[in-house]
């Protein structure tokens, strides 16, 4: 009981209320007697707002990248790790590290490597033979790249684990018996190990999905969503139109289109699920 | 059925919560008042044998070894029945979000100061600060003999701030490079010859690369500066024509990217401002390690150039007024002007004392800050102490004395905005597509007529 209460007015309240704002023109400032409502106003007019229509292209695309990158490189760390190599934890651990990472700390440090003329990864690039590096965060076409492979990057570890205990489920006996059919490592790999996996790919899709759309502070700390709008994403500019434009209807419309969004494809998926999922 | 009623429990409870909340909030204005004072009155009880001790909270940006602790603790000594403690906050969007919220909470804030027009407008409107009218009538301060006529734009027909100090814009220039170059300090000169000196003082590649100029105090920002630089030109309001459009069809904004892009991509003579952003650069360090020639920031410089400790120079600088957009642009004193707008919350349990503090600290009170270069809008405030205070011990040694006075102490029109209209926006706007123009993405025309075109659908 104590945990719904504490449910209830942390989580709840909060957002039936941003409902309730996000129908309204609002500065925070004013305090509640500021409250005016305008209906449909703040759902109509973001449609033609540049940043807005910028900062969903951008989710989608930076959601239609880092899923798959994540998953399919999570899956192969989990594989390699879980038949024999050497030095197993040690490296299970390396990739597990930037997960449990503040993210603040990892953004910083991301940016110092990603200086365009004296970070260590233009330098590597240039070292070997490529001209002209890109520009990472100074330049409008990498700027997004540039926190994408942040983001994978933290986020593999996490993944791997889930694999990995999923991996672990997986009956010897399963592989015998494809083995005694003539299956070869390949096959048994398309046949069994994935199919018996799927359960955890949903589990992971979801979660991966859902975190795409979270991205903020790599962009807060980094780029501010520029240079131009190239990295404005949607959390990002609901904070801006909130705290640095005082639009707090504004800013809560979009925070619920992104809950629109976000269930929708949660929604879609449980429906595909039948097809793919194996349980 | 059961699962219904827990539901429906859940709801009512819900919406009791809500109403509960919202009663609160608006109760809390009027309870916050009797709270506080008795909490005053509690402390005081078991306090100092002076009585009646009042604790004021100060909130400012100024970094507190900077000054302010040394002027609270000046107050602190000379009135024991008011204590004033001083609450640092970072002069950026989170910043002010936070005093915001702080304002906004009821925290304790009795006075604080605001560095930026439009955002003193926002929280004037929405009742954040006590009009001082009638404690300037009772107490008789004279506000025009402090601060001259023009020192405060009133607000509907009310004084809400007073500005405690002039912030002034200049650009500062390393002479040796000067003479080596031949260069005379200029005494008034055009973006034109800007970039003339900042060509011809640009040297060498790479990692020895001297750089002819570079623009603010660390990283370079975009609005601030093309905010400065049109106030040349255009005076007060630049950003708004008469008619409440936006202004950036004036050439005015397209010359002033011109230039940034000519100085960045085509002459090489400052950082380019993307790569200057993502490697954290810090303009004033490369200052004062000879690998940048001129540097465009003013007041905020003063203070790393006199601490020879931390970062040790063997050369004099130089000071020439911000260059103009043409020959006869009339407002040199655009980036210069009143600032650290002290302000007392509307809220504050303790105002009378909090204004006690304020005619203090405006006037003789913040001396203490001077010699970070803040030179106090006070009209009494002596001025070859401020100028003394400003250069600190061995200014020979430092600074060229006389074009600092011809500059600091120059006889300029301050420019004073009045329209905040969504300013904050068409900040984003700019910088949104500033930074396409610098990077090179979007030619200047482009990117000035997207200005006007997205400021325009704001403002209409």
């Amino acid at each position: 009981m104590p945990g719904i209460v504490g449910f209830g007015v942390l989580t709840i309240i909060p957002i039936v209320l941003s409902l309730v704002i996000s129908f309204t023109d609002w500065n925070f400032l004013d305090g509640l007697g500021g409250l005016r409502f305008i209906g449909l106003d703040n759902f109509v007019e973001m449609w033609s707002d540049n940043w807005f229509v910028d900062s969903l292209k951008n989710n989608l695309l930076f959601a239609a990248v880092t899923v798959p990158a994540t998953i399919v490189l999570s899956l192969l760390a989990a594989i390699g790790l879980n038949k024999g190599v050497y030095m197993k934890s040690p490296i299970r651990l390396m990739i597990f590290m930037p997960y449990v990472s503040n993210m603040v700390a990892i953004s910083i440090v991301w940016g110092t490597l990603f200086n365009p003329s004296m970070g260590p990864i233009n330098s590597f690039l240039s070292s070997i033979g490529i001209a002209d590096p890109p520009g990472w965060l100074a330049s409008s076409a990498w700027a997004l790249p540039a926190i994408m492979i942040i983001t994978i990057w933290a986020n593999v570890g996490y993944n791997m684990i889930i694999y990995l205990a999923g991996l672990q489920g997986i009956s010897r006996d399963l592989y015998e018996a494809a083995t005694i059919d003539g299956a070869g490592p390949l096959t048994s790999f398309f046949r069994v190990t994935l199919p018996m996996l799927s359960p955890t790919t949903f589990f992971v899709l979801i979660t991966s999905i859902i975190h795409s759309f979270q991205v903020f502070i790599a962009v807060f700390i980094m780029t501010k969503g520029g240079p131009g709008s190239s990295t404005t994403v949607l959390t990002y500019y609901s904070y801006r139109t909130g705290f640095d434009f005082y639009k707090m209807g504004y800013s809560s419309a979009m925070a619920w289109i992104l809950f629109i969004i976000i269930f929708l494809i949660t929604f879609l998926q449980w429906q595909g699920q039948k097809r793919w999922v194996h349980y | 059925m059961n699962k219904l009623k827990t539901t429906g429990l859940l709801f009512v409870l819900m919406l009791a919560l809500i109403v509960a909340g919202c009663g609160n909030n608006n109760a809390n204005t009027g309870n916050a008042s009797s709270e506080a004072s008795g909490s005053a009155a509690s402390s005081t009880d078991a306090g100092k044998a002076s009585g009646n001790v009042i604790k004021l909270k100060f909130w400012g940006a100024v970094p507190e070894e900077n000054g302010p602790k040394q002027a609270v603790e000046n107050w602190n000594k000379a009135n024991p029945d008011i204590q004033v403690e001083y609450v640092r906050f970072v002069n950026d969007e989170s910043g002010n979000t936070k005093l915001e919220t702080a304002l906004l909470a009821g925290d304790q804030v009795d006075l604080y100061i605001n560095y930026r027009m439009d955002k003193l407008v926002k929280r004037i409107e929405a009742g954040m600060v006590e009009p001082l009218d009638n404690y300037i009538a009772q107490s008789g301060f004279n506000v025009e003999e402090n601060f001259g006529a023009s020192a405060i734009t009133k607000i509907s027909d009310q004084t809400y701030y007073i500005p405690a100090i002039i912030l002034n814009d200049f650009v500062t220039l390393n002479k040796t490079f000067l003479d080596e170059a031949n260069l005379e300090i200029p005494k008034e000169w055009t973006w034109d010859t800007y970039m003339d000196y900042a060509a011809q003082l640009t040297q060498g590649e790479g990692v020895n690369k001297r750089w002819g100029s570079y623009t603010d105090l660390l990283q370079p920002k975009i609005f601030e500066f093309l905010d400065k630089a049109v106030k040349t030109e255009l005076g007060p309001n630049a950003f708004y024509k008469e008619d409440g459009s936006s202004n950036f069809d004036n050439p005015a904004f397209k010359r002033y990217f011109d230039i940034m892009y000519n100085l960045e991509k085509t002459l090489k003579a400052q950082p380019p401002i993307a790569e200057a952003k993502a490697s954290k650069m810090e303009g004033i360090q490369l200052y004062l390690t000879n690998k940048v020639a001129m540097q465009w920031i003013g007041t905020a410089s003063l203070r790393y150039i006199k601490n020879t400790k931390d970062y040790p120079h063997d050369f004099i600088t130089a000071f020439a007024p911000p260059p103009k957009m043409t020959e006869n642009s009339q407002y040199l004193g655009g980036g210069t002007g009143y600032l650290d707008f002290t302000t007392i919350n509307s809220r504050s349990e303790n105002k009378e004392a909090a204004w006690k503090f304020m005619q203090w600290y405006v006037t003789e009170g913040n001396e203490p800050l001077i010699a970070g270069g803040r030179v106090p809008s006070w009209k009494k405030a002596d001025k070859d102490k401020v100028a003394s205070l400003v250069l600190g011990e061995n200014p020979e040694k430092l600074f060229d004395v006389e074009s600092f006075k011809r500059v600091v102490f120059a006889d300029v029109e301050y420019v004073r905005d009045t329209k905040f209209d969504h300013l904050a926006e068409i900040q984003a706007i700019v910088e949104d597509e500033g930074e396409r123009v610098l990077i090179g993405e979007k030619a200047t025309e482009d990117a000035v007529k997207s200005m006007k075109e997205r400021a325009d659908k704001l403002l209409k």
